[in-house]
C-alpha cells in the first residue's frame, strides 16, 4: 500500500534528514528533501508529494508560516517535528490544519505508525458506517454503540464526542477542535467539559478506565482514538 | 556676599548696644553712689566702679571692658575725687590711688575677658573631640557601607544642623548616589558635574572655598589611604572652615577610612563569593561531563562494532539495545539539564488546567515502559477522585522523576505503589518502593541541586529530585520523603487541591 508514496522531509538538521531517509526508504517510501522553509515550498509544489514531514524550527520562515502556506493549496497529510517544550506551538500547528505531530526524540516506530495513519486517513473517500476497533463497534449512522455486542447506552454528547474520534482514529485532535466540534464555538476553552465526558466514556468503553486503551491522552495537547 | 554684609551690619549693631549698656551702666552705678554714699570716702565709690567693672569684663567684649575702665576713671575722678567737677586731683595720694584705680580697672577687665575666651574656645574643642568620639564609636559597629553612610549623614545633620549626601564611587571610578539612603538634598547635572570635578582632582570646591564658591553646596572629596569612596556634598548653614578647620578635616577623613574599609570588605567578599562558585561550578561541570560521557562512549563503541558487520544477529541487536538505552540515558539528562535551567531562570509558570489524574499516572508509567518491565507497578487511585487543577506536562515530569527514583534505588522484581486520593482539601501523592530506603541522615537533602548519596551507583547529576521539589512549589505544594516501616522509601506530594466546581 505504501508503494510509491512520496514523503517531503523540510527539516534544517542534516542527522535527522538522514535518519528519516534511511528509516522511511527502507520501509518503502521515496523520499524528496529540503533544508529550508523556501525550499520546502517549492520542492512540495513541484513534486505534489503524498505527505510532508515538516520541522516547526526552520532557519528561514516560521514553521507555522510554511505550513499555512502549504495549507493553502496542499490537502494532503502534514507531519509535524517539534521539540518537547513547544506545546503551543504544537497545538498551534495542529489547529492551523497539521494532521499530526511527533517530538523530538521520536522512535522510528511511532513515526511510521503515524506516517501509515495519515495516510490512510486521507485516503479513506467515504466514511465507514461501522467501525470496529477492538470489542468495540461504534454505527455512526444509527448512533448505537456495542461492546461485545452488548449495547453501551451513551448520551448524545458523548456519543458525537466519541464518533469523532473514531472518525478520525489514529490522529490526535486537540482539547480546541473537540470542544469546537461536540459543544460549539463558545466552548472552546472548557476543558473540564472535556475531561468529564473522556472520563464518563472511558468508564462505559475500556475494559480499565485507569488504564485506557482506546481514548488515549495526548499530554498538553489532546485525545487521540487508537488504532 | 550679601549675606555676610548683612551679619556684619547686625554684629555691629550688637557691639554699639553692648557700648550703650556699658556707659549706661557705669552712669547708674556711679548716680546711685553719688546720692548714697558720703562725699568723703569717695575711696569706696572707687572700689564699688572696679567691681562693676569686674562684672562687666565676664560677659562683654574687650573694647566694652576697656570703655568701662576709661569711663569709671573719669567719672571717679571729675565727681569724686576732690577737687568736685574738675578733672585735678589735690592730694598727691589721691593721684596715685587714680593711676591705681585705671590701671586695675584695665588689666582686670582684660585679664577676665581672656580667661572667659579661652574657656569658650577650650568647651567649643570638648565638643569636636566628643563628637568625634561619637562618630567613631558609631562607625566602628556599623556593618555596611550603607550604615556608615546613613551614621554619618545621620551625625552631620544632628551635630550641624546640615542637610547632606553622598556620592559612591561605583567601583569603576564612576560616581553613583547610594539610592537606598533617605535625602532631602536634590542634585542637579550641575552639581554632579561639580562633584565629579571634585572628586577627580580631589580637592573641596562649591561653597565657602576657591572654586565654584557661588554653588550653594560644598563637595569634599573621600580620601582614604588605597581608595577614593566617593564625594561628601554638604549644605552648609555656616562657614565651616572659619572654626575648627581641622576638626572638620579629621571628621571627613573618619568618614573616609570607614568607607574605605567597608569597600575593601565587600570586595573581599566578592572576590571570596566569585572563588565559591569557581568551585561549585567546576564540581558540576566535571559531574555533567562525567555523565555524558558514559553513554556517548557506549554509542561510539557499539555503533563503530556494528559497522564493522562481523557479528551474528543476536549480538547486533544486542549492540542495538546498548546505543538505544545510552540514548536514553543521554535524553534523560538533557530534558533534566533543561528542566533545571527553566526552574532557575524562573521561567516556569504552570498551564494550570483540569485533568485526570489517571492520565498523568499512565503517561508518565507509559514513558518509563522499559524500565518498568522488571518491576511490578501498582495503581491504587481513588475512584470518586475528581479532576485535578494542575499543569499536565510538570505533574508527569514529577511523576516520571519519582518512579524513576524508585526504579534506580529498589532490587528488580520489586514492587513500586502509587496511591493517590484527597485529603482534607489536598491532593496526596505517595509514591513507595521496597527498596534501599534513604540514610536518615541525609534524608532531608536529598531534595537539593547536584545532592548525590556518596557511593550511589545509579549515576545521574542529582537533579532528578530537586527538579521534583521545583515542580511541586511551582504548584504551590510540598514534597516529602521518608523511610516506610519495613523497607524502601515513601515520597509523599502534596498539592493543594481546588475543588471542582462542576
Amino acid at each position: 500500500m505504501q508503494q510509491n508514496k512520496t514523503i517531503l522531509i523540510i527539516d534544517d538538521e542534516l542527522q535527522i534528514r538522514s535518519l528519516l531517509d534511511i528509516t522511511l526508504t527502507a520501509n518503502g517510501f521515496k523520499i524528496i528533501m529540503a533544508e529550508t522553509g523556501k525550499q520546502g515550498l517549492i520542492e512540495a509544489a513541484t513534486n505534489n508529494p503524498d505527505l510532508i514531514i515538516l520541522d516547526l524550527g526552520l532557519p528561514d520562515i516560521e514553521g507555522n508560516e510554511v505550513l499555512q502556506k502549504l495549507r493553502e493549496w496542499y490537502f494532503k497529510p502534514i507531519l509535524i517535528l517539534s521539540v518537547r517544550t513547544s506545546e503551543y506551538d504544537i497545538i498551534d500547528a495542529l489547529d492551523s490544519g497539521a494532521n499530526d505531530y511527533l517530538t523530538k526524540p521520536f522512535r522510528s516506530g511511532e513515526l511510521l505508525a503515524r506516517i501509515r495513519a495519515a495516510i490512510r486517513n486521507s485516503e479513506k473517500t467515504e466514511s465507514e458506517p461501522i467501525i470496529n476497533i477492538n470489542d468495540i463497534s461504534i454505527d455512526i449512522n444509527n448512533h448505537l454503540v456495542k461492546k461485545n455486542n452488548t449495547i453501551i447506552k451513551l448520551t448524545s454528547t458523548e456519543f458525537s464526542l466519541l464518533s469523532l474520534l473514531a472518525r478520525n482514529r489514529g490522529r490526535v485532535l486537540t482539547h480546541k477542535y473537540l470542544l469546537k466540534e461536540t459543544w460549539g464555538l463558545n466552548y472552546q476553552e472548557q476543558t473540564q467539559y472535556l475531561r468529564v465526558f473522556i472520563a464518563q466514556l472511558r468508564k462505559k468503553i475500556e475494559i480499565d478506565p485507569t488504564k485506557p486503551q482506546l481514548i488515549i491522552t495526548e499530554s498538553g495537547i489532546g485525545y487521540r482514538f487508537c488504532e | 556676599m550679601r549675606l555676610t554684609r548683612k551679619s556684619k551690619k547686625r554684629r555691629q549693631v550688637a557691639e554699639a548696644k553692648n557700648y550703650i549698656i556699658t556707659a549706661l551702666t557705669i552712669t547708674i552705678v556711679s548716680t546711685l553712689c553719688w546720692f548714697f554714699i558720703a562725699p568723703n570716702s569717695y575711696h569706696v565709690v572707687s572700689f564699688i566702679l572696679l567691681f562693676v567693672v569686674s562684672i562687666l569684663a565676664t560677659f562683654m567684649s574687650t573694647i566694652s571692658v576697656l570703655i568701662a575702665a576709661t569711663l569709671s576713671a573719669m567719672v571717679w575722678n571729675y565727681f569724686f575725687i576732690p577737687p568736685h567737677f574738675t578733672f585735678n586731683i589735690e592730694k598727691t595720694e589721691d593721684i596715685l590711688f587714680f593711676i591705681m584705680f585705671f590701671i586695675i580697672a584695665l588689666v582686670n577687665g582684660i585679664l577676665t575677658t581672656r580667661v572667659r575666651q579661652q574657656e569658650k574656645l577650650a568647651r567649643s574643642r570638648e565638643e569636636n573631640t566628643k563628637s568625634l568620639f561619637q562618630l567613631t564609636k558609631k562607625l566602628s559597629i556599623a556593618k555596611d557601607i550603607d550604615e556608615v553612610i546613613s551614621i554619618s549623614s545621620n551625625e552631620i545633620n544632628s551635630l550641624f544642623g546640615e542637610s547632606n549626601i553622598f556620592l559612591l564611587q561605583n567601583g569603576e571610578n564612576k560616581l553613583c548616589q547610594s539610592s537606598r539612603i533617605a535625602t532631602d538634598l536634590q542634585l542637579n547635572n550641575k552639581d554632579i558635574s561639580i562633584a565629579e570635578k571634585a572628586f577627580i582632582e580631589n580637592t573641596i570646591t562649591g561653597a565657602h572655598t576657591k572654586n565654584f564658591s557661588n554653588n550653594e553646596l560644598t563637595f569634599y572629596p573621600l580620601k582614604a589611604n588605597i581608595l577614593s569612596p566617593g564625594v561628601l556634598i554638604i549644605k552648609h548653614k555656616e562657614n565651616p572652615f572659619q572654626t575648627g578647620l581641622e576638626f572638620w578635616n579629621t571628621f571627613i577623613t573618619l568618614i573616609s577610612n570607614t568607607l574605605e574599609r567597608e569597600f575593601l570588605r565587600e570586595l573581599a567578599e566578592k572576590a571570596r563569593f566569585l572563588d565559591e562558585s569557581d568551585r561549585l561550578y567546576k564540581t558540576i561541570f566535571n559531574s555533567i561531563s562525567h555523565e555524558f560521557r558514559i553513554p556517548v562512549a557506549t554509542i561510539m563503541g557499539a555503533s563503530e562494532s556494528l559497522t564493522s558487520n562481523i557479528h551474528q544477529k543476536d549480538i547486533q541487536d544486542k549492540l542495538s539495545s546498548e546505543i538505544y538505552t545510552a540514548a536514553i540515558r543521554l535524553n534523560r539528562l538533557v530534558e533534566n539539564l533543561l528542566n533545571m535551567s527553566r526552574l532557575e531562570s524562573g521561567r516556569i509558570s504552570p498551564r494550570f488546567d483540569w485533568h485526570d489524574i489517571n492520565d498523568i499516572i499512565n503517561q508518565a508509567t507509559k514513558s518509563l515502559k522499559t524500565d518498568l518491565t522488571n518491576y511490578s507497578l501498582e495503581l491504587d487511585i481513588n475512584k470518586d477522585l475528581p479532576l485535578i487543577y494542575v499543569d499536565f506536562g510538570l505533574f508527569e515530569q514529577v511523576i516520571y522523576n519519582v518512579v524513576l527514583n524508585s526504579i534506580q534505588h529498589s532490587p528488580k522484581g520489586s514492587k513500586i505503589k502509587i496511591n493517590a486520593g484527597y485529603n482534607n482539601k489536598n491532593l496526596v501523592i505517595d509514591i513507595s518502593d521496597e527498596g534501599t530506603g534513604i540514610n536518615p541522615a541525609i534524608i532531608k537533602n536529598i531534595f537539593d541541586k547536584f545532592y548525590r548519596e556518596s557511593g550511589n551507583k545509579s549515576g545521574g547529576l542529582g537533579l532528578g529530585l530537586s527538579i521534583v521539589r521545583g515542580f511541586v512549589e511551582a504548584h504551590n505544594g510540598s514534597i516529602i520523603a521518608k523511610n516506610n516501616y519495613k523497607a524502601g522509601t515513601c515520597i509523599t506530594i502534596t498539592i493543594p487541591a481546588t475543588e471542582p466546581f462542576f
